[in-house]
Protein backbone atom coordinates (compact mmCIF):
# COMPACT_ATOMS: atom_id res chain seq x y z
CA UNK A 1 0.00 0.00 0.00
CA UNK A 2 1.37 3.42 -0.96
CA UNK A 3 1.55 6.28 1.58
CA UNK A 4 -1.31 8.02 -0.28
CA UNK A 5 -3.50 4.91 -0.09
CA UNK A 6 -2.69 4.59 3.58
CA UNK A 7 -3.61 8.23 4.27
CA UNK A 8 -6.77 7.83 2.25
CA UNK A 9 -7.84 4.73 4.13
CA UNK A 10 -7.16 6.35 7.51
CA UNK A 11 -8.97 9.54 6.54
CA UNK A 12 -12.04 7.64 5.33
CA UNK A 13 -12.07 5.45 8.46
CA UNK A 14 -11.80 8.54 10.67
CA UNK A 15 -14.61 10.27 8.81
CA UNK A 16 -16.81 7.17 8.93
CA UNK A 17 -16.23 6.72 12.65
CA UNK A 18 -17.99 10.05 13.23
CA UNK A 19 -21.19 8.00 12.85
CA UNK A 20 -21.40 6.12 16.18
CA UNK A 21 -22.84 2.58 16.23
CA UNK A 22 -25.84 3.75 18.29
CA UNK A 23 -26.73 6.17 15.48
CA UNK A 24 -28.20 3.40 13.32
CA UNK A 25 -31.97 4.01 13.29
CA UNK A 26 -34.37 1.05 13.38
CA UNK A 27 -35.40 -0.32 10.00
CA UNK A 28 -38.73 1.20 8.99
CA UNK A 29 -40.19 -1.06 6.34
CA UNK A 30 -43.85 -0.40 7.11
CA UNK A 31 -43.43 3.33 7.59
CA UNK A 32 -41.73 3.58 4.22
CA UNK A 33 -44.49 1.82 2.35
CA UNK A 34 -45.68 3.91 -0.57
CA UNK A 35 -49.20 5.09 -1.09
CA UNK A 36 -50.85 3.87 -4.22
CA UNK A 37 -51.88 7.31 -5.42
CA UNK A 38 -51.39 7.97 -9.12
CA UNK A 39 -50.04 11.38 -8.26
CA UNK A 40 -47.91 10.57 -5.28
CA UNK A 41 -44.90 8.66 -4.20
CA UNK A 42 -44.27 8.26 -0.53
CA UNK A 43 -41.17 7.84 1.51
CA UNK A 44 -39.63 7.87 4.90
CA UNK A 45 -40.30 11.06 6.73
CA UNK A 46 -37.57 12.21 9.01
CA UNK A 47 -38.54 13.51 12.34
CA UNK A 48 -36.85 16.40 14.03
CA UNK A 49 -36.01 19.89 12.91
CA UNK A 50 -36.39 20.70 9.22
CA UNK A 51 -32.73 20.86 8.28
CA UNK A 52 -33.37 22.45 4.89
CA UNK A 53 -34.47 25.64 6.57
CA UNK A 54 -30.79 26.28 7.22
CA UNK A 55 -30.31 27.70 3.76
CA UNK A 56 -33.17 30.16 3.96
CA UNK A 57 -31.25 32.93 5.67
CA UNK A 58 -28.37 33.06 3.17
CA UNK A 59 -30.83 32.61 0.33
CA UNK A 60 -32.97 35.47 1.54
CA UNK A 61 -29.87 37.68 1.78
CA UNK A 62 -28.78 36.59 -1.70
CA UNK A 63 -32.25 37.32 -3.05
CA UNK A 64 -32.25 40.80 -1.52
CA UNK A 65 -28.79 41.56 -2.93
CA UNK A 66 -29.83 40.24 -6.33
CA UNK A 67 -33.02 42.29 -6.26
CA UNK A 68 -31.05 45.44 -5.39
CA UNK A 69 -28.51 44.80 -8.16
CA UNK A 70 -31.30 44.03 -10.64
CA UNK A 71 -33.19 47.15 -9.59
CA UNK A 72 -30.13 49.34 -10.05
CA UNK A 73 -29.49 47.80 -13.49
CA UNK A 74 -33.12 48.36 -14.50
CA UNK A 75 -33.04 51.95 -13.24
CA UNK A 76 -29.82 52.76 -15.09
CA UNK A 77 -31.11 51.03 -18.23
CA UNK A 78 -34.36 52.92 -17.91
CA UNK A 79 -32.58 56.27 -17.51
CA UNK A 80 -30.34 55.56 -20.50
CA UNK A 81 -33.30 54.53 -22.60
CA UNK A 82 -35.37 57.51 -21.57
CA UNK A 83 -32.80 59.82 -23.13
CA UNK A 84 -33.14 58.04 -26.49
CA UNK A 85 -36.79 57.26 -26.22
CA UNK A 86 -38.74 58.18 -29.33
CA UNK A 87 -40.80 61.30 -28.95
CA UNK A 88 -43.81 59.44 -30.32
CA UNK A 89 -44.20 57.45 -27.09
CA UNK A 90 -42.72 59.81 -24.52
CA UNK A 91 -45.42 61.53 -22.56
CA UNK A 92 -48.12 60.34 -24.95
CA UNK A 93 -51.40 59.52 -23.23
CA UNK A 94 -52.72 56.01 -23.73
CA UNK A 95 -55.46 55.83 -26.31
CA UNK A 96 -57.92 53.09 -27.17
CA UNK A 97 -56.95 50.76 -30.02
CA UNK A 98 -59.28 52.22 -32.63
CA UNK A 99 -57.74 55.69 -32.17
CA UNK A 100 -54.14 54.50 -32.51
CA UNK A 101 -52.03 55.50 -35.47
CA UNK A 102 -52.06 53.03 -38.35
CA UNK A 103 -49.29 52.86 -40.93
CA UNK A 104 -51.24 51.62 -43.91
CA UNK A 105 -53.89 49.31 -45.32
CA UNK A 106 -51.81 46.15 -44.66
CA UNK A 107 -51.67 46.74 -40.95
CA UNK A 108 -53.54 44.19 -38.85
CA UNK A 109 -56.91 44.93 -37.29
CA UNK A 110 -56.68 46.64 -33.92
CA UNK A 111 -58.16 43.61 -32.17
CA UNK A 112 -55.32 41.39 -33.46
CA UNK A 113 -52.75 43.99 -32.44
CA UNK A 114 -54.29 44.15 -28.98
CA UNK A 115 -54.24 40.34 -28.67
CA UNK A 116 -50.56 40.29 -29.62
CA UNK A 117 -49.80 43.16 -27.25
CA UNK A 118 -51.61 41.47 -24.37
CA UNK A 119 -49.71 38.25 -25.02
CA UNK A 120 -46.34 40.03 -25.10
CA UNK A 121 -47.16 41.94 -21.92
CA UNK A 122 -48.11 38.73 -20.11
CA UNK A 123 -45.65 36.22 -21.55
CA UNK A 124 -42.46 37.93 -22.66
CA UNK A 125 -39.68 38.38 -20.16
CA UNK A 126 -39.89 41.71 -18.31
CA UNK A 127 -36.20 42.26 -19.14
CA UNK A 128 -36.64 41.78 -22.88
CA UNK A 129 -36.39 44.72 -25.28
CA UNK A 130 -39.19 44.51 -27.85
CA UNK A 131 -38.86 46.00 -31.31
CA UNK A 132 -42.04 46.94 -33.14
CA UNK A 133 -43.67 49.42 -35.49
CA UNK A 134 -45.17 52.55 -34.03
CA UNK A 135 -48.77 51.29 -33.89
CA UNK A 136 -47.77 48.03 -32.23
CA UNK A 137 -45.46 49.82 -29.79
CA UNK A 138 -48.38 52.05 -28.83
CA UNK A 139 -50.53 48.97 -28.24
CA UNK A 140 -47.75 47.40 -26.16
CA UNK A 141 -47.43 50.61 -24.18
CA UNK A 142 -51.18 50.52 -23.57
CA UNK A 143 -50.96 46.85 -22.53
CA UNK A 144 -48.47 47.74 -19.84
CA UNK A 145 -45.07 47.04 -21.41
CA UNK A 146 -42.63 49.63 -20.06
CA UNK A 147 -41.80 52.20 -22.73
CA UNK A 148 -38.11 51.84 -21.86
CA UNK A 149 -38.34 48.31 -23.27
CA UNK A 150 -39.87 49.36 -26.59
CA UNK A 151 -37.79 50.00 -29.67
CA UNK A 152 -39.68 51.66 -32.51
CA UNK A 153 -38.30 50.48 -35.83
CA UNK A 154 -37.57 52.82 -38.70
CA UNK A 155 -37.22 51.92 -42.39
CA UNK A 156 -33.93 50.07 -42.90
CA UNK A 157 -33.96 49.23 -39.18
CA UNK A 158 -32.60 45.66 -39.36
CA UNK A 159 -29.45 46.59 -37.41
CA UNK A 160 -31.63 48.38 -34.88
CA UNK A 161 -33.87 45.29 -34.56
CA UNK A 162 -30.83 43.11 -33.85
CA UNK A 163 -30.34 44.96 -30.57
CA UNK A 164 -33.75 43.80 -29.34
CA UNK A 165 -34.64 40.47 -27.70
CA UNK A 166 -38.03 40.05 -29.33
CA UNK A 167 -39.47 41.48 -32.53
CA UNK A 168 -43.17 41.87 -33.21
CA UNK A 169 -43.37 41.35 -36.95
CA UNK A 170 -46.18 43.03 -38.80
CA UNK A 171 -46.32 43.84 -42.52
CA UNK A 172 -44.94 47.29 -41.69
CA UNK A 173 -42.02 45.78 -39.75
CA UNK A 174 -41.28 43.33 -42.56
CA UNK A 175 -41.04 46.38 -44.82
CA UNK A 176 -38.69 48.11 -42.36
CA UNK A 177 -36.28 45.24 -41.60
CA UNK A 178 -36.64 43.22 -44.81
CA UNK A 179 -38.75 40.20 -45.59
CA UNK A 180 -35.90 37.75 -44.79
CA UNK A 181 -35.03 39.19 -41.38
CA UNK A 182 -37.18 36.61 -39.63
CA UNK A 183 -35.60 33.63 -41.38
CA UNK A 184 -32.08 34.99 -40.88
CA UNK A 185 -32.15 36.46 -37.40
CA UNK A 186 -35.41 35.52 -35.73
CA UNK A 187 -36.04 31.86 -36.55
CA UNK A 188 -38.20 31.13 -33.50
CA UNK A 189 -41.87 32.09 -33.61
CA UNK A 190 -43.01 32.57 -30.02
CA UNK A 191 -46.62 33.30 -30.94
CA UNK A 192 -48.65 34.19 -34.00
CA UNK A 193 -51.90 36.12 -34.35
CA UNK A 194 -54.21 36.66 -37.33
CA UNK A 195 -53.43 35.53 -40.85
CA UNK A 196 -52.44 36.77 -44.29
CA UNK A 197 -51.02 40.26 -44.70
CA UNK A 198 -52.46 41.24 -41.33
CA UNK A 199 -50.64 38.46 -39.47
CA UNK A 200 -48.53 39.39 -36.45
CA UNK A 201 -45.67 37.15 -35.41
CA UNK A 202 -43.82 37.53 -32.15
CA UNK A 203 -40.31 36.21 -32.75
CA UNK A 204 -37.19 35.81 -30.63
CA UNK A 205 -34.22 37.67 -32.09
CA UNK A 206 -30.96 35.72 -32.41
CA UNK A 207 -28.32 38.27 -33.33
CA UNK A 208 -25.71 35.62 -34.21
CA UNK A 209 -28.01 34.29 -36.93
CA UNK A 210 -30.29 31.34 -37.52
CA UNK A 211 -27.46 28.86 -38.21
CA UNK A 212 -25.75 29.63 -34.90
CA UNK A 213 -29.12 29.36 -33.19
CA UNK A 214 -29.77 25.92 -34.68
CA UNK A 215 -26.35 24.75 -33.53
CA UNK A 216 -26.98 25.98 -29.96
CA UNK A 217 -30.44 24.44 -30.07
CA UNK A 218 -28.99 21.03 -31.05
CA UNK A 219 -26.65 21.16 -28.02
CA UNK A 220 -29.57 22.20 -25.88
CA UNK A 221 -31.79 19.37 -27.07
CA UNK A 222 -29.08 16.90 -26.17
CA UNK A 223 -28.79 18.39 -22.68
CA UNK A 224 -32.58 18.46 -22.40
CA UNK A 225 -32.76 14.74 -23.26
CA UNK A 226 -30.25 13.89 -20.53
CA UNK A 227 -32.02 16.08 -17.98
CA UNK A 228 -35.40 14.62 -18.90
CA UNK A 229 -34.10 11.07 -18.57
CA UNK A 230 -32.70 11.88 -15.13
CA UNK A 231 -35.94 13.54 -14.12
CA UNK A 232 -38.06 10.57 -15.21
CA UNK A 233 -35.79 8.25 -13.22
CA UNK A 234 -36.14 10.31 -10.05
CA UNK A 235 -38.25 8.43 -7.54
CA UNK A 236 -39.43 11.73 -6.04
CA UNK A 237 -40.97 12.89 -9.30
CA UNK A 238 -44.00 11.35 -10.96
CA UNK A 239 -45.63 12.49 -14.17
CA UNK A 240 -49.01 12.03 -15.80
CA UNK A 241 -49.08 10.09 -19.09
CA UNK A 242 -49.59 13.25 -21.16
CA UNK A 243 -46.80 15.07 -19.35
CA UNK A 244 -44.50 12.10 -19.91
CA UNK A 245 -45.13 12.26 -23.66
CA UNK A 246 -44.34 15.98 -23.67
CA UNK A 247 -41.18 15.40 -21.66
CA UNK A 248 -40.07 12.62 -23.97
CA UNK A 249 -40.61 14.89 -26.96
CA UNK A 250 -37.99 17.15 -25.26
CA UNK A 251 -40.44 20.03 -25.38
CA UNK A 252 -40.30 21.24 -21.81
CA UNK A 253 -38.52 24.50 -21.03
CA UNK A 254 -35.18 23.88 -19.34
CA UNK A 255 -35.88 26.29 -16.50
CA UNK A 256 -38.99 24.27 -15.72
CA UNK A 257 -36.99 21.01 -15.69
CA UNK A 258 -34.59 22.55 -13.20
CA UNK A 259 -37.40 23.96 -11.05
CA UNK A 260 -39.14 20.55 -10.89
CA UNK A 261 -35.84 18.95 -9.96
CA UNK A 262 -35.29 21.63 -7.32
CA UNK A 263 -38.76 21.20 -5.80
CA UNK A 264 -38.20 17.44 -5.68
CA UNK A 265 -35.28 18.04 -3.34
CA UNK A 266 -37.77 19.44 -0.85
CA UNK A 267 -40.90 17.34 -1.40
CA UNK A 268 -42.38 14.82 -3.79
CA UNK A 269 -43.57 16.37 -7.04
CA UNK A 270 -46.20 15.07 -9.43
CA UNK A 271 -46.42 16.82 -12.79
CA UNK A 272 -50.10 17.12 -13.61
CA UNK A 273 -49.73 19.04 -16.89
CA UNK A 274 -47.38 21.08 -19.03
CA UNK A 275 -48.58 23.80 -21.34
CA UNK A 276 -48.36 27.16 -22.99
CA UNK A 277 -46.08 27.24 -25.98
CA UNK A 278 -47.83 30.34 -27.35
CA UNK A 279 -50.67 30.56 -29.89
CA UNK A 280 -49.46 29.62 -33.36
CA UNK A 281 -46.00 28.69 -32.08
CA UNK A 282 -46.31 25.18 -33.52
CA UNK A 283 -45.57 21.84 -31.93
CA UNK A 284 -41.89 22.57 -31.47
CA UNK A 285 -42.30 25.54 -29.13
CA UNK A 286 -41.05 24.90 -25.60
CA UNK A 287 -43.64 24.37 -22.89
CA UNK A 288 -43.08 27.03 -20.28
CA UNK A 289 -45.85 26.33 -17.82
CA UNK A 290 -46.61 23.43 -15.47
CA UNK A 291 -49.12 22.37 -12.85
CA UNK A 292 -47.34 20.54 -10.06
CA UNK A 293 -49.02 18.55 -7.30
CA UNK A 294 -46.89 18.46 -4.18
CA UNK A 295 -46.83 15.60 -1.69
CA UNK A 296 -44.94 15.55 1.56
CA UNK A 297 -42.11 13.06 1.98
CA UNK A 298 -44.50 10.74 3.78
CA UNK A 299 -46.69 10.65 0.69
CA UNK A 300 -49.72 12.66 1.74
CA UNK A 301 -50.88 15.63 -0.35
CA UNK A 302 -49.47 18.92 0.89
CA UNK A 303 -51.86 21.10 2.84
CA UNK A 304 -52.50 24.66 1.68
CA UNK A 305 -50.05 25.98 4.28
CA UNK A 306 -47.40 23.52 3.09
CA UNK A 307 -48.10 24.49 -0.50
CA UNK A 308 -47.62 28.15 0.41
CA UNK A 309 -44.28 27.24 1.94
CA UNK A 310 -43.27 25.46 -1.29
CA UNK A 311 -44.41 28.51 -3.26
CA UNK A 312 -42.26 30.67 -1.04
CA UNK A 313 -39.29 28.33 -1.61
CA UNK A 314 -39.85 28.52 -5.38
CA UNK A 315 -39.95 32.29 -5.17
CA UNK A 316 -36.58 32.33 -3.39
CA UNK A 317 -34.82 31.05 -6.48
CA UNK A 318 -32.60 33.36 -8.45
CA UNK A 319 -32.55 34.33 -12.12
CA UNK A 320 -32.81 32.63 -14.54
CA UNK A 321 -34.56 29.91 -12.50
CA UNK A 322 -37.05 32.19 -10.83
CA UNK A 323 -40.49 31.76 -12.39
CA UNK A 324 -42.28 34.74 -13.89
CA UNK A 325 -45.46 33.47 -12.31
CA UNK A 326 -45.85 31.00 -9.45
CA UNK A 327 -49.20 30.62 -7.76
CA UNK A 328 -51.52 28.10 -6.15
CA UNK A 329 -54.55 27.10 -8.20
CA UNK A 330 -57.30 24.49 -7.83
CA UNK A 331 -57.52 21.89 -10.59
CA UNK A 332 -60.64 19.87 -11.54
CA UNK A 333 -61.28 17.49 -8.67
CA UNK A 334 -60.58 20.23 -6.17
CA UNK A 335 -56.91 19.58 -5.48
CA UNK A 336 -54.74 22.64 -5.04
CA UNK A 337 -51.55 22.58 -7.06
CA UNK A 338 -48.63 24.84 -7.77
CA UNK A 339 -48.72 26.58 -11.14
CA UNK A 340 -45.30 27.69 -12.39
CA UNK A 341 -44.69 29.67 -15.55
CA UNK A 342 -41.58 31.05 -17.23
CA UNK A 343 -41.37 33.96 -19.63
CA UNK A 344 -40.59 33.74 -23.33
CA UNK A 345 -38.22 33.47 -25.04
CA UNK A 346 -36.66 30.33 -23.56
CA UNK A 347 -32.94 31.02 -23.10
CA UNK A 348 -30.56 28.43 -24.50
CA UNK A 349 -27.59 26.99 -22.69
CA UNK A 350 -29.21 26.86 -19.24
CA UNK A 351 -28.57 23.15 -18.79
CA UNK A 352 -25.03 23.41 -20.09
CA UNK A 353 -24.27 26.12 -17.58
CA UNK A 354 -21.73 24.94 -15.05
CA UNK A 355 -21.92 27.69 -12.48
CA UNK B 1 -60.38 -22.73 0.23
CA UNK B 2 -57.66 -21.51 -2.10
CA UNK B 3 -57.91 -17.86 -1.18
CA UNK B 4 -57.01 -18.14 2.50
CA UNK B 5 -54.14 -20.46 1.60
CA UNK B 6 -52.83 -18.02 -0.97
CA UNK B 7 -53.23 -15.17 1.47
CA UNK B 8 -51.44 -17.20 4.12
CA UNK B 9 -48.60 -17.96 1.72
CA UNK B 10 -48.29 -14.31 0.82
CA UNK B 11 -48.25 -13.35 4.48
CA UNK B 12 -45.58 -15.96 5.24
CA UNK B 13 -43.50 -14.78 2.29
CA UNK B 14 -43.78 -11.19 3.50
CA UNK B 15 -42.73 -12.13 7.00
CA UNK B 16 -39.83 -14.11 5.64
CA UNK B 17 -38.74 -11.16 3.48
CA UNK B 18 -39.03 -8.81 6.44
CA UNK B 19 -36.92 -11.11 8.60
CA UNK B 20 -34.28 -11.54 5.92
CA UNK B 21 -34.06 -7.81 5.17
CA UNK B 22 -34.01 -6.97 8.87
CA UNK B 23 -31.13 -9.42 9.42
CA UNK B 24 -29.20 -7.94 6.53
CA UNK B 25 -29.88 -4.44 7.85
CA UNK B 26 -28.63 -5.35 11.30
CA UNK B 27 -25.42 -6.74 9.89
CA UNK B 28 -24.69 -3.99 7.37
CA UNK B 29 -26.55 -0.79 8.22
CA UNK B 30 -23.74 0.83 10.19
CA UNK B 31 -21.07 0.27 7.56
CA UNK B 32 -23.43 1.42 4.79
CA UNK B 33 -24.52 4.54 6.69
CA UNK B 34 -20.88 5.33 7.33
CA UNK B 35 -20.04 4.79 3.68
CA UNK B 36 -22.92 7.06 2.61
CA UNK B 37 -21.79 9.61 5.19
CA UNK B 38 -18.28 9.67 3.75
CA UNK B 39 -19.77 10.30 0.30
CA UNK B 40 -22.47 12.78 1.33
CA UNK B 41 -21.01 14.45 4.42
CA UNK B 42 -24.57 14.49 5.78
CA UNK B 43 -25.59 12.02 8.48
CA UNK B 44 -29.35 12.35 8.12
CA UNK B 45 -29.03 12.13 4.37
CA UNK B 46 -26.89 9.00 4.75
CA UNK B 47 -29.47 7.37 7.04
CA UNK B 48 -32.26 8.19 4.58
CA UNK B 49 -30.37 6.76 1.64
CA UNK B 50 -29.70 3.51 3.50
CA UNK B 51 -33.32 3.21 4.67
CA UNK B 52 -34.53 3.72 1.11
CA UNK B 53 -32.07 1.13 -0.18
CA UNK B 54 -33.29 -1.51 2.29
CA UNK B 55 -36.90 -0.67 1.56
CA UNK B 56 -36.16 -1.13 -2.15
CA UNK B 57 -34.58 -4.50 -1.35
CA UNK B 58 -37.65 -5.51 0.65
CA UNK B 59 -39.94 -4.64 -2.25
CA UNK B 60 -37.85 -6.66 -4.69
CA UNK B 61 -37.08 -9.54 -2.37
CA UNK B 62 -39.38 -11.98 -4.17
CA UNK B 63 -37.69 -11.23 -7.48
CA UNK B 64 -34.14 -11.77 -6.26
CA UNK B 65 -32.73 -14.88 -7.94
CA UNK B 66 -30.14 -15.42 -5.27
CA UNK B 67 -30.27 -14.11 -1.71
CA UNK B 68 -26.48 -13.75 -1.85
CA UNK B 69 -27.05 -10.97 -4.34
CA UNK B 70 -28.95 -8.94 -1.77
CA UNK B 71 -25.91 -7.21 -0.35
CA UNK B 72 -24.74 -6.23 -3.83
CA UNK B 73 -28.17 -4.89 -4.62
CA UNK B 74 -28.30 -2.83 -1.45
CA UNK B 75 -24.75 -1.45 -1.86
CA UNK B 76 -25.57 -0.38 -5.42
CA UNK B 77 -28.82 1.17 -4.21
CA UNK B 78 -26.96 3.13 -1.53
CA UNK B 79 -24.51 4.47 -4.12
CA UNK B 80 -27.39 5.37 -6.46
CA UNK B 81 -29.15 7.11 -3.59
CA UNK B 82 -25.98 9.06 -2.76
CA UNK B 83 -25.63 10.07 -6.40
CA UNK B 84 -29.24 11.24 -6.45
CA UNK B 85 -28.79 13.17 -3.18
CA UNK B 86 -25.66 14.86 -4.52
CA UNK B 87 -27.49 15.75 -7.74
CA UNK B 88 -30.32 17.24 -5.71
CA UNK B 89 -27.82 19.18 -3.64
CA UNK B 90 -26.20 20.53 -6.81
CA UNK B 91 -29.60 21.63 -8.14
CA UNK B 92 -30.38 23.37 -4.87
CA UNK B 93 -27.10 25.23 -4.94
CA UNK B 94 -27.64 26.21 -8.53
CA UNK B 95 -31.21 27.42 -8.16
CA UNK B 96 -30.70 29.19 -4.86
CA UNK B 97 -27.06 30.14 -5.27
CA UNK B 98 -26.86 28.21 -2.03
CA UNK B 99 -23.65 28.07 -0.08
CA UNK B 100 -21.95 24.75 0.53
CA UNK B 101 -22.88 23.26 3.87
CA UNK B 102 -21.13 25.00 6.72
CA UNK B 103 -18.54 22.76 8.28
CA UNK B 104 -18.66 22.39 12.02
CA UNK B 105 -16.37 24.68 13.95
CA UNK B 106 -12.97 23.15 14.49
CA UNK B 107 -12.85 21.20 17.74
CA UNK B 108 -9.75 20.86 19.86
CA UNK B 109 -9.11 17.54 18.22
CA UNK B 110 -9.52 19.06 14.78
CA UNK B 111 -6.74 21.46 15.56
CA UNK B 112 -4.35 18.53 15.67
CA UNK B 113 -2.36 18.39 12.46
CA UNK B 114 -3.34 14.79 11.71
CA UNK B 115 -7.03 15.70 11.80
CA UNK B 116 -6.43 18.65 9.53
CA UNK B 117 -4.71 16.34 7.10
CA UNK B 118 -7.59 13.89 7.18
CA UNK B 119 -10.12 16.64 6.59
CA UNK B 120 -8.08 17.79 3.61
CA UNK B 121 -8.10 14.25 2.21
CA UNK B 122 -11.89 14.05 2.66
CA UNK B 123 -12.34 17.40 0.94
CA UNK B 124 -10.17 16.23 -1.95
CA UNK B 125 -12.24 13.04 -2.10
CA UNK B 126 -15.40 15.16 -2.37
CA UNK B 127 -13.91 16.96 -5.36
CA UNK B 128 -13.54 13.70 -7.33
CA UNK B 129 -16.14 12.80 -9.97
CA UNK B 130 -18.94 10.66 -8.50
CA UNK B 131 -17.81 7.39 -10.04
CA UNK B 132 -14.20 7.75 -8.90
CA UNK B 133 -15.30 8.70 -5.39
CA UNK B 134 -17.59 5.67 -5.19
CA UNK B 135 -14.88 3.28 -6.38
CA UNK B 136 -12.41 4.70 -3.84
CA UNK B 137 -14.88 4.41 -0.96
CA UNK B 138 -15.79 0.83 -1.90
CA UNK B 139 -12.12 -0.06 -2.12
CA UNK B 140 -10.70 1.78 0.88
CA UNK B 141 -13.65 1.76 3.24
CA UNK B 142 -15.52 -1.47 2.53
CA UNK B 143 -12.30 -3.21 1.37
CA UNK B 144 -14.07 -4.74 -1.62
CA UNK B 145 -12.14 -6.55 -4.33
CA UNK B 146 -12.15 -5.42 -7.97
CA UNK B 147 -14.69 -8.13 -8.71
CA UNK B 148 -17.00 -7.04 -5.89
CA UNK B 149 -16.72 -3.36 -6.83
CA UNK B 150 -17.49 -4.28 -10.44
CA UNK B 151 -20.67 -6.05 -9.33
CA UNK B 152 -21.82 -3.16 -7.14
CA UNK B 153 -21.09 -0.48 -9.74
CA UNK B 154 -22.15 -2.64 -12.69
CA UNK B 155 -18.92 -1.99 -14.56
CA UNK B 156 -16.04 -4.21 -15.73
CA UNK B 157 -13.15 -5.11 -13.44
CA UNK B 158 -10.71 -3.39 -15.78
CA UNK B 159 -12.81 -0.24 -15.49
CA UNK B 160 -12.69 -0.53 -11.70
CA UNK B 161 -8.89 -0.68 -11.80
CA UNK B 162 -8.57 2.29 -14.16
CA UNK B 163 -11.16 4.32 -12.21
CA UNK B 164 -9.38 3.75 -8.89
CA UNK B 165 -6.01 4.51 -10.52
CA UNK B 166 -7.34 7.78 -11.99
CA UNK B 167 -8.87 8.71 -8.64
CA UNK B 168 -5.58 8.10 -6.80
CA UNK B 169 -3.73 10.06 -9.44
CA UNK B 170 -6.11 12.99 -9.06
CA UNK B 171 -5.98 12.82 -5.26
CA UNK B 172 -2.19 12.72 -5.37
CA UNK B 173 -2.11 15.84 -7.52
CA UNK B 174 -4.73 17.58 -5.43
CA UNK B 175 -3.04 16.82 -2.11
CA UNK B 176 0.53 17.37 -3.23
CA UNK B 177 0.71 20.83 -1.76
CA UNK B 178 -1.00 19.97 1.48
CA UNK B 179 0.43 16.55 2.37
Amino acid sequence: MTPLEDKLRRAIQAKASQVPPEAVPPLRLSALRRRSSSLAHGGGERGGAPARRGWLAPVASAAVVTALVAASVVVSHDLADRQQRPAQLAGQPQRPAQQRQRGGPQNPPASITDQAAAWVAAQVSPNAVVSCDLATCQALDAAGVATSRLLILRPGGAAQALTSTVIVQTAAVRGDVGARFGARYAPVVLASFGSGAGQIEVRAVERTGAAAYRSKLADDLEARQLATTELLRDSRISVSAAARRQLQAWRVDERLLIMISFLSTLDRVAVVAFGDSGPGAGASGPLRWAELAIDTKSGRPATLAELRRVLSDANQSLAPYRATLAKIIAIPGGREVLCVQYAAPTPLGILNYNG
Amino acid sequence: VKLPEAAGARSAARESAEDAVAALYEANALSLIRMAYVVLDDRHGAEDVVQEAFYGLYRRWGRLKDADNAIYYVRAAVLNGCRSALRHRAVRRRVLADRPDQRPAASAEAMVIKSEEREEVIRALARLPHRQREAVVLRFYLDLSDEQIARVMNIRQSTVRSTVARALDALGRDLKETL
